[in-house]
């Protein structure tokens, strides 16, 4: 047994190495190599980290810069992954996600000399080598909050959340406070389907949410959203997208999608590269006012959203840039305004 | 007679392995031609080329007095030459009819038309009076059914030689008496049916003329009614053969296993065994006579531990094993030739030492604590090699290479050389030849002689009537009649067996 | 058939067929391998790079280099304990691929007693270890159960068990044990339970001396000790292994709750060694990860150590493949699940040629 196995080993070994005896670095045309290391999601999500594609792809072709998609499985793989990153010499390597946050700080001192762009992530400066992004997506959720409480026939609206963790309360807490402040008597349901991969739950969830006389469900959950799509084409109702445009998803039955537009995050971050006016240890914010978020309109939503509500929505978009509306940030409330389900925070009249 | 096949000067190599080695063969329109030998002769070889299964090295074969090459068994098929092996080749799930049309199924080749399927199937079993239903389906038909598909399976395909590789090995009494009738039908229609075996009972039985093979050679052809079974036996071995073992007078001692009222389930709920109780002495062997399925296997299993009796009481050496685990009987004990030697006798595909060890792996000749002396194992396994004759491989080799009467010695080595005050040698000679029979019952013998308690249960009478010093008869889970050993009639016996009482005929309840 | 000469013929015979079989078992794996290679650079070149060039940077990113190297034992490290943990329970015909959830549970329970139990390392670290085993093995009881107890299909348990520890882990992760934060994560264990890591390239830890230690243990039971002899015959045949006196109910407890062992190791490497707390969510699979390594292996301990080192070569190559190509990580997947299509389809040929050897047993048996 130990023989055959070794032999094995040894077999591919020996075939694979064949193939690299003829190793070499091609000297080719100086370009901006920009190195994109995808969430645990990966590619395909047809959320966040495709819509950080987006940046790379518009990046690529106005300022040709060369980019590749590393895509690591699960946390454990980005420390390791970032660290050969870093020896393949790329002249920025972005990131996103809360999780990355002490792999990058770590391997940032590891490597001083190279430049990192972490976005989504919080206030905190994390390294004199790393930009970091906030996304103001309470604000967005605040916006499509005041469409559904404004487009709902039940006066119940719905929110499914992934896993109950502090990034999707953040979404939620902007949502009802949207809803809220055009409709001080609307419900507002929150769940969490505990998983961001798996769409039978999103449906589940929200069928649940139906039952409970929600007509418009909210859905922050990755893949899981799909499901709550899904339900929404089954029962009738509307559902609203989240990170990129889901309108054409279930055309008709998406109300609209909370875009995170973290494409134009990366593609800002990488101009400065190509600038040359990249430098770390900044914290870059994202919100109505920089276009960082924004509620989705095209052909596939076309009709379904009142034009007086539309109206209504970009007057209270104004307010909000012109800093006579502040939507609370979940990280920033005190505990006690923390209570899941019914937030303690104080929510002004229209 | 006009011959069916003739087969001239047949060499067949495998390796350095010389199986047959220049036979002639042939087998005339009409006849049942038994042919015998022991294990590893060269018969199945013999029948395999004659079948396409193998092609010869040498030797030419003749149907109908033409020659022919047949490359494969659908050439042979063509030629009138069908086989059905030991283990059949059915699909468990389709039905009968659809198993015996497979592969050159009626229809146009798109288009399977099962109501012909199922007409063609009817007629043919009505013409070869093999009654079966087609509709039926395979997986819920017992084994001797099933072997009548097979032979269906092969007339279907309209051949004149029938070869049927030790077709009763696995069928039972009853079903052989059927398949043996069915045989006398098929060659009165003009079929030719050659039939491996090395029963002779069966040989005398059912054959017109046997060819007796020894060493890859034939060497005897003649007519079954100008023999003998003692003949054939002593040409198979090649030396005299003794029916009955030489044995002395049994000097029972104490008792050693001890069953009362014992009441057993069998498989589907029904009571199996229905309150048997007896002895077995040190010094003395005892045997269980009765025709298969009236309650032997459920009395072995609870006896050994592998099914829990619902009522009773079994002791062995003192000790109350009633509804033990076998780990504990054997503790106590008890050593255990199993029945069936593919199924639970032996670990087929692990090595001859890994068999040889088990159940004596504890043993601290064996192993130090936890830790095994493989050296020490590989050494004991040899031991038993030489001591048992076990041919056909050494400690290391997985012992699914050896041949079926070689597996059986190695399974009797294991359990003799226990030396526990108990053995139970269940069907210890099924499938072995008579060489090793012969050798086997020897041992048995000796073990009494040496002080050990044997129960021997058999299907097959001569085996029980010429080792056993008391035969007791199971007939529907009871136990109807003690004979002993030395003056029993195989007549009584199987009169017993039947449910007849001696005294005036009357049926057992 | 006993001709002088016989015996010297059969020796050289049997040393032949020693020979031929040895290759034959070493060359099956490895076509596997080659043929998944081989499809997957077709693949490649479909999707318009060099294969050549991406099977260079595949190699190179798992073997060039000590930030490579390591992070290719990184990988490697789950696969280990995983592949041991289904492998051990495969020798023994049960069918545990409950491995994930065992393993959650094993990392759960290393992360609470790592941060809640306070004690001198020389103590804690094996506490915490063995914790982590408990809890994977005590987990392992359920399936065990519900086949002995209730004759019930232990695949179908440990397939619905799976979810169900994937879940509970996940709650306890998320609301009980929670540490503040933006992450679902339990607090960070001690620094006296940690595994310490070997390099700052990689998360490389000492839970690899463990995993090889594990090993070779592992290999000694198997192959040199009373019960590893007896586990073996219960795989091979129940029926045999029960008429020789040697429990199969009391071997299937032992089995799972072994296996379900060193799927908590599989845990405590990731808890104690990778992540420092347990994060809701770490395992992209490990578990069964493990299944196919334990095929690939056929089950032994130096085969798993391996087939590990294979895969997890293979993902660590793939993220440098990755950098340098446009080939995706899907790529690795691809070729991962050829081989062991490749190795099923193997199964179920060697299936249906024991069908047909028995059938043929009667002929060229000697």
């Amino acid at each position: 047994m130990k023989l055959r196995r070794a032999f094995m080993l040894l077999t591919v070994m020996v075939l694979v190495g064949a193939m690299t005896l003829p190793f070499g670095v091609s000297a080719a045309p100086k370009k901006i190599r920009v190195a994109m290391v995808t969430s645990e999601s990966g590619l395909g999500d047809r959320s966040f980290n495709d819509m950080m594609l987006e940046g790379f792809k518009r990046a690529e072709q106005d300022f040709g810069i060369e980019y590749r998609v590393i895509q690591p499985r699960s946390i454990s793989e980005f420390k390791s992954t970032l660290v050969r990153a870093c020896q393949q010499g790329f002249d920025l390597i972005v990131g996103s996600s809360f999780d990355m946050i002490d792999p990058m700080v770590e391997v940032a001192k590891l490597f001083p000399k190279q430049d990192f762009f972490l976005v989504d992530v919080d206030y905190t400066v994390l390294a004199p080598n790393i930009t970091s992004t906030v996304t103001k997506d309470w604000e967005g959720s605040c916006l499509v909050g005041a469409i559904a409480a404004t487009v709902s026939k039940t006066g119940t609206i719905g929110f499914v959340g992934g896993k109950d963790i502090p990034i999707i309360h953040r979404f939620f807490i902007g949502y009802y406070y949207g809803a809220k402040m055009v409709n001080p008597d609307i419900k507002v349901l929150e769940s969490y389907s505990g998983t961001f991969t798996d769409p039978a739950a999103g449906k589940e969830y929200a069928l649940a949410l139906k039952s409970k006389g929600s007509d418009i469900n909210f859905a922050v959950a990755g893949a899981t959203s799909a499901g709550v799509i899904d339900a929404a084409k089954e029962t009738k109702t509307f559902a609203i997208g989240v990170d990129s445009n889901q309108n054409y998803l279930a055309p008709g039955f998406v109300l609209t999608s909370m875009m995170k537009r973290i494409d134009n995050q990366v593609y800002d971050g990488i101009k400065a590269k190509v600038d040359g006016t990249f430098k770390g240890g900044e914290v870059k914010v994202y919100g109505l006012k920089e276009k960082g978020v924004d509620y989705a309109m095209d052909e596939h939503n076309k009709g379904l959203i009142p034009d007086a509500v539309l109206k209504k929505v970009e007057e209270l978009r104004s307010r909000i840039i012109a800093g006579e509306v502040v939507v609370p940030n979940y990280m920033e409330l005190t505990p006690g305004q923390k209570v899941m389900g019914k937030p303690a925070i104080p929510v002004p009249g229209k | 007679m006009a011959q069916a096949v003739n087969m001239k000067n047949i060499v067949k190599r495998f390796g350095p392995v010389t199986a047959n080695r220049g036979v002639d063969f042939s087998a005339e329109k009409g006849e049942v031609h038994a042919l015998v030998g022991e294990n590893g002769a060269g018969k199945s070889t013999l029948m395999n080329i004659l079948y396409g299964l193998h092609s010869p090295d040498e030797g030419t074969i003749e149907v109908g007095g033409v020659p022919v090459v047949l490359t494969n068994p659908r050439v042979a098929i063509k030629h009138g030459i069908g086989m059905v092996h030991q283990h059949f080749k059915l699909v468990p799930s389709l039905t009968v009819a659809e198993n015996i049309v497979l592969g050159s199924e009626p229809g146009n080749g798109l288009n399977f038309n099962r109501n012909v399927a199922f007409r063609q199937v009817r007629e043919l079993s009505k013409t070869y009076d093999l009654d079966i239903d087609p509709g039926a389906l395979v997986h819920d038909l017992p084994v001797g059914l099933r072997q009548r598909v097979e032979i269906l399976k092969v007339l279907y395909r309209s051949v004149d030689v029938l070869i049927l590789d030790e077709p009763t090995a696995v069928l039972t009494p009853q079903e052989t008496e059927e398949l043996f009738v069915n045989i006398r039908q098929l060659a009165n229609s003009g079929k030719t049916v050659i039939f491996i075996t090395h029963k002779l009972g069966e040989v005398m039985s059912v054959s017109d003329r046997v060819s007796i093979m020894r060493d890859g050679r034939i060497i005897k052809v003649t007519n079954t009614c100008d023999t003998s079974a003692e003949e054939i036996a002593s040409d198979m071995v090649g030396r005299p053969v003794l029916f009955r073992v030489k044995k002395r007078e049994a000097q029972p001692k104490q008792p050693i296993l001890s069953v009362s009222k014992l009441v057993v389930d069998g498989s589907r709920g029904v009571e199996a065994v229905r309150g048997v109780g007896f002895e077995v002495r040190s010094g003395e062997i005892v045997g269980i006579a009765g025709v298969q399925g009236n309650g032997q296997d459920e009395l072995i299993d609870a006896l050994v531990g592998l099914r829990k009796p619902k009522a009773g009481k079994v002791t062995l050496n003192g000790h109350d094993i009633t509804s033990c685990s076998p780990a504990i009987a054997r503790d106590h004990g008890l050593s255990y030739i199993p029945a069936d030697r593919m199924r639970d006798g032996l670990c087929l595909p692990a090595s001859l030492w890994e068999n040889a060890i088990a159940g004596h792996q504890r043993n601290p000749q064996l192993s130090r604590g936890p830790v095994l002396n493989i050296k020490e194992c590989i050494r004991f396994t040899q031991e038993l090699i030489d001591k048992f004759d076990i041919r056909g491989g050494s400690a290391s080799t997985p012992s699914k290479a050896l041949s079926g009467g070689n597996q059986q010695k190695l399974v009797a080595a294991r359990e003799m050389s226990r030396n526990g005050e108990f053995i139970i040698a269940d069907q210890p000679s099924r499938g072995v030849d008579i060489g090793a029979i012969e050798f086997m019952h020897n041992r048995l013998i000796a073990m009494r002689d040496e002080g050990t308690a044997i129960l021997l249960v058999s299907a097959d009478l001569d085996e029980i009537l010429s080792v056993s010093d008391r035969i007791l008869v199971l007939y529907k889970g009871e136990v109807v009649g003690e004979v002993p050993g030395a003056h029993a009639s195989k007549d009584a016996i199987g009169r017993l067996m039947a449910g007849i009482r001696d005294e005036g005929g009357e049926q057992v309840v | 058939m006993s001709n002088p000469g016989d015996s010297i013929r059969s020796k050289e015979r049997r040393r032949a067929q020693f020979i031929q079989k040895t290759i034959g078992e070493i060359a099956r794996p490895a076509i596997a391998v080659l043929i998944a290679l081989a499809l997957g650079a077709l693949v490649i070149y479909l999707v318009g790079e060099d294969p050549i060039y991406a099977y260079k940077q595949l190699f190179y990113g798992a073997f060039g280099g000590w930030g490579a190297f390591s992070a290719t034992l990184q990988y490697t490290t789950p696969l280990l304990f995983t592949g041991l943990a289904v492998g051990f329970a495969f020798r023994s015909d049960v069918s545990n691929i409950g491995v994930e959830g065992q393993m959650l549970f094993g990392a759960m329970a290393a992360g609470l007693v790592g941060y809640y139990v306070h004690l001198p390392m020389i103590i804690h670290l094996p506490l915490t270890i063995i914790a982590a085993m408990l809890a994977g093995g005590l987990w392992a009881v359920f399936p065990a159960l519900g086949k002995v107890k209730l004759g019930l299909n232990e695949l179908v348990l440990c397939m619905m068990l799976n979810p169900m520890a994937s879940k509970l882990t996940s709650y306890l992760s998320s609301y009980p044990f929670k540490a503040p934060g933006p992450t679902n994560k339990t607090y960070d264990i001690m620094a006296t339970a940690v595994l310490p890591q070997f390099t700052p390239f990689s998360q490389l830890n000492a839970g690899f001396i463990l995993a090889l230690v594990t090993i070779a243990v592992f290999w000694f039971i198997e192959n040199r000790t009373v019960r590893g002899y007896e586990l073996k015959m219960v795989g091979l045949n129940p029926l045999f292994a029960e008429q020789a006196g040697i429990g199969i109910d009391k071997s299937i407890y032992q089995v799972f709750f072994i296996s379900g062992a060193l799927a908590g190791l599989a845990g405590a490497e990731q808890v104690l060694g990778v992540y420092r707390a347990y994060y809701d969510g770490f395992s992209p699979g490990f578990g069964f990860d493990g299944i196919a390594v334990a095929m690939l292996a056929k089950n032994s301990p130096i085969g798993i150590a391996v087939s590990a080192l294979l895969l997890g070569a293979l993902n660590s190559g793939g993220i440098a493949m990755q950098m340098m190509t446009s080939v995706t990580r899907d790529i690795v997947k691809v070729l991962e699940a050829i081989i062991i299509l490749l190795l099923a389809a193997e199964f179920a040929i060697n299936w249906y040629k024991v069908r047909r050897n028995r059938a043929r047993q009667s002929e060229n048996r000697r």
